[in-house]
């Protein structure tokens, strides 16, 4: 089995347009030959790389092996480096590895993240340590040394600190600014404004508000019919079609019955006592007068007493 | 004694209307004008789209009233004088003058059917408003009386090209300004294009007996039911607020969406018309057999006894087809009576 090896430098790192900066290698194996006896197979191993200068302490780097194996040739994926310290300074951070069959072999590209922790006084050489790759066909094994990688690293600190002009060694970065939330806090306030008056009105459809006047319309028209002698009942029905426009919004005559009905049909109910007000009402204020004024205020206060009970949602 | 006449005239009068709505169908509304008008002794401004029934509806109200009738188009070219006389050339070649047609029939004319109205000079309309109101015509030296006169004016709403927009005053002598709207229930629409009953006019009038209601008796019976109608003060009360809120709507919580209530109002209704609306409402209050006016009464005849008289500032009087309908309507729904 031969191996092409070849490095390659990247300025973008998932970009794919290198310029090819370093030696490419190639390095002959003598594993398939001593398996077949005939003319061995290459493998070819290419590293994709970063820029191998300009780090700082934190910084992470990206390396891309593609790995094209002929004849069955298989990576040894138990065998590869380990997520975890690879030394004091350098991390693996990830590592990924997606293989697909092609030409009798595989391709194979292996994505490894090192995490650099060098705090360097001053910039300093440091090279990703060399490993194998672990490669077999059937019962035969090879290795292939992915050789090692230099970049240069660099401080993260002043040339000169300023303590005359209240500079320390140690100094936070200046605050981020906060994000401005003026549109989401306006947004919220208004969300909570509408669902707050929806609830407000929720209740109020519902007759959860006790103390709302409109609630107890019929307990208040009652309250004051009781007061009221037989010699007043034109205040009486008036005080109860004041009741019954206060309830519809608008004032409710006699043939709009069929409206305030299909408005408010609970008191469908009253249906027949209210036709019976409607025409004590004409009767009263736009004819000669009730004839029997003691039945008709006592009428309109049983009205008033069913108009209550259906208020209260007991009708 | 009255009772008895008044429920005699009741009968016919409801008889003629139902009479009137198998005729002219899906017009319920402006059969019942019709009917008020004709008890109230009122004039009635008819407006609709055309081949909708205006022409065969009055001329339907003529032969149910008898009487005789006269009917004239507005033409641009039409002067008053038309109106009074024609001349011609009689067999002998001399010059001769005949009374026109406002004074053919003398006292015996009942119903004057002015078609398109506003397509008649500003002088037409000034001879008309007189004969309107004072049920007379000046012409060759006397006064000429026609006391059972009732005008029935028609303008269709398709066509505004080449007309005279009625003056306010003009517009004030007419009782009723009645809207005819296509019919709009399926049922009515099929029967009208479908029964040939309503095909031929003249055929569909032929069954309508002629002078049910005998016309030189209807100025009578019409004060009889004005008197004999009563109004209570809270009633009073209820109309009066009706007539000023025309007037001042936004001092009685009249509010309209986009509209500076303030501002709206150029004109309120005059006294002759709430003369009128008074006078419409108590035939209704007749026909519904009461002896009273009710606030029902008045709600039913207000749309068609106000719109004509109320004038919007120039600034809404463009969007007066939908104004005027919503301004009544608020009137109506906000005004509480009692």
């Amino acid at each position: 089995m031969m191996m092409r090896f070849k490095i390659r430098s990247q300025s973008l790192l998932q970009s794919y347009l290198p310029a090819r900066l370093t030696a490419r290698l190639l390095l002959p194996l003598c594993l398939a030959t001593a398996c077949t006896g005939t003319t061995p197979p290459h493998n070819d191993v290419t590293l994709l790389a970063p820029r191998p200068f300009g780090y700082v302490i934190g910084d992470t780097i990206r390396h891309r092996l593609i790995i094209d194996t002929h004849n069955g040739v298989q990576l040894q994926r138990n065998s590869l480096p380990k997520l975890g310290p690879i030394n004091y300074w350098l991390d693996l951070t990830d590592l990924t590895v997606n293989a697909q069959p092609r030409n009798g072999g595989f391709h194979y590209e292996i994505d490894l993240l090192y995490q650099v922790f060098y705090a360097p006084l001053e910039v300093k050489m440091l090279s990703i340590p060399s490993f194998n790759l672990p490669l077999a066909q059937g019962s035969n094994t090879a290795t292939q040394t992915v050789p090692a990688w230099h970049f240069t690293v660099s401080p993260l600190r002043e040339l000169a600190v300023r303590k005359d002009n209240g500079g320390d060694y140690m100094r936070p970065d200046t605050p981020a600014p906060f994000l401005d939330n003026t549109v989401l806090l306006q947004g919220l306030l208004l969300s909570t404004l509408t669902v707050l008056a929806s609830a407000a009105y929720l209740a109020y459809l519902y007759g959860y508000v006790p103390g709302f006047p409109k609630r107890s319309l019929f307990k208040q028209t009652g309250k004051k019919l009781v007061k009221l002698t037989d010699a007043q009942i034109g205040e009486a029905l008036s005080l109860f079609h004041q009741a019954l426009n206060t309830l519809n919004g608008t004032p409710v005559f006699q043939a709009g019955l069929t409206e305030f009905y299909r408005q408010h049909p609970p008191y469908r109910l009253a249906e027949e006592p209210l036709a019976t007000f409607f025409q004590m009402s004409n009767q009263h204020f736009f004819a000669d007068g009730i004839a029997n004024p003691i039945g008709a205020l006592h009428a309109l206060r049983q009205l008033c007493n069913l108009c209550l009970a259906i208020e209260r949602g007991q009708r | 004694m009255t009772d008895h006449l008044l429920n005699g005239w009741r009968d016919k009068a409801l008889q003629f209307e139902d009479q009137l709505g198998t005729l002219v169908i899906g017009q319920t509304d402006a059969i019942r004008h019709s009917i008020l008008a004709v008890f109230a002794r009122g004039h009635v401004l008819l407006e609709g789209n055309v081949g909708v029934g205006k022409t065969t509806l009055l001329r339907a109200l003529a032969q149910g009233l008898g009487g005789a009738y006269q009917r004239i188009e507005g033409t641009i070219d039409l002067m008053p004088s038309d109106l009074i006389y024609y001349t011609y050339l009689d067999n002998n070649g001399k010059p001769q003058v005949d009374a026109g047609p406002l004074l053919k029939q003398g006292e015996q004319l009942a119903t004057f059917f002015f078609n398109e109205i506003n397509r008649a000079r500003p002088q037409v309309h000034a001879l008309l408003l007189r004969t309107m109101a004072e049920r007379s015509v000046q012409a060759f030296n006397r006064t000429y009386h026609l006391p059972h006169l009732l005008v029935f004016a028609d303008r269709n709403r398709v066509e505004k090209d080449e007309t005279f927009e009625l003056p306010a005053a003009a517009k004030d002598r007419f009782m009723f300004e009645i809207t005819i709207d296509t019919p709009t229930d399926d049922t009515v629409l099929q029967d009208l294009m479908f029964n040939p009953r309503y095909h031929d006019t003249d055929r569909l009038l032929a069954t309508l007996p002629s002078g049910q209601l005998q016309f030189d008796a209807l100025n009578g019976i019409a004060e009889l039911i004005q008197s004999h109608i009563q109004s209570t003060a809270a009633l009073k009360a209820y109309a009066l607020t009706l007539w000023k809120a025309s007037h001042r709507p936004a001092e009685y919580g009249i509010r309209i969406d986009d509209v500076d209530m303030a501002e709206l109002i150029h004109a309120g209704a005059s006294p002759r018309g709430m003369a009128y609306f008074i006078r419409a409402a108590k035939v209704r209050a007749w026909l519904a057999g009461r002896d009273n006016l009710l606030p029902e009464d008045l709600r039913a005849v207000y749309p068609a006894t106000m719109a004509h008289r109320i004038f919007f500032n120039p600034i809404y009087a463009y969007r007066n087809d939908t104004l005027m309908p919503a301004f009544i309507s608020h009137i109506l729904q906000h005004i509480a009576a009692p």
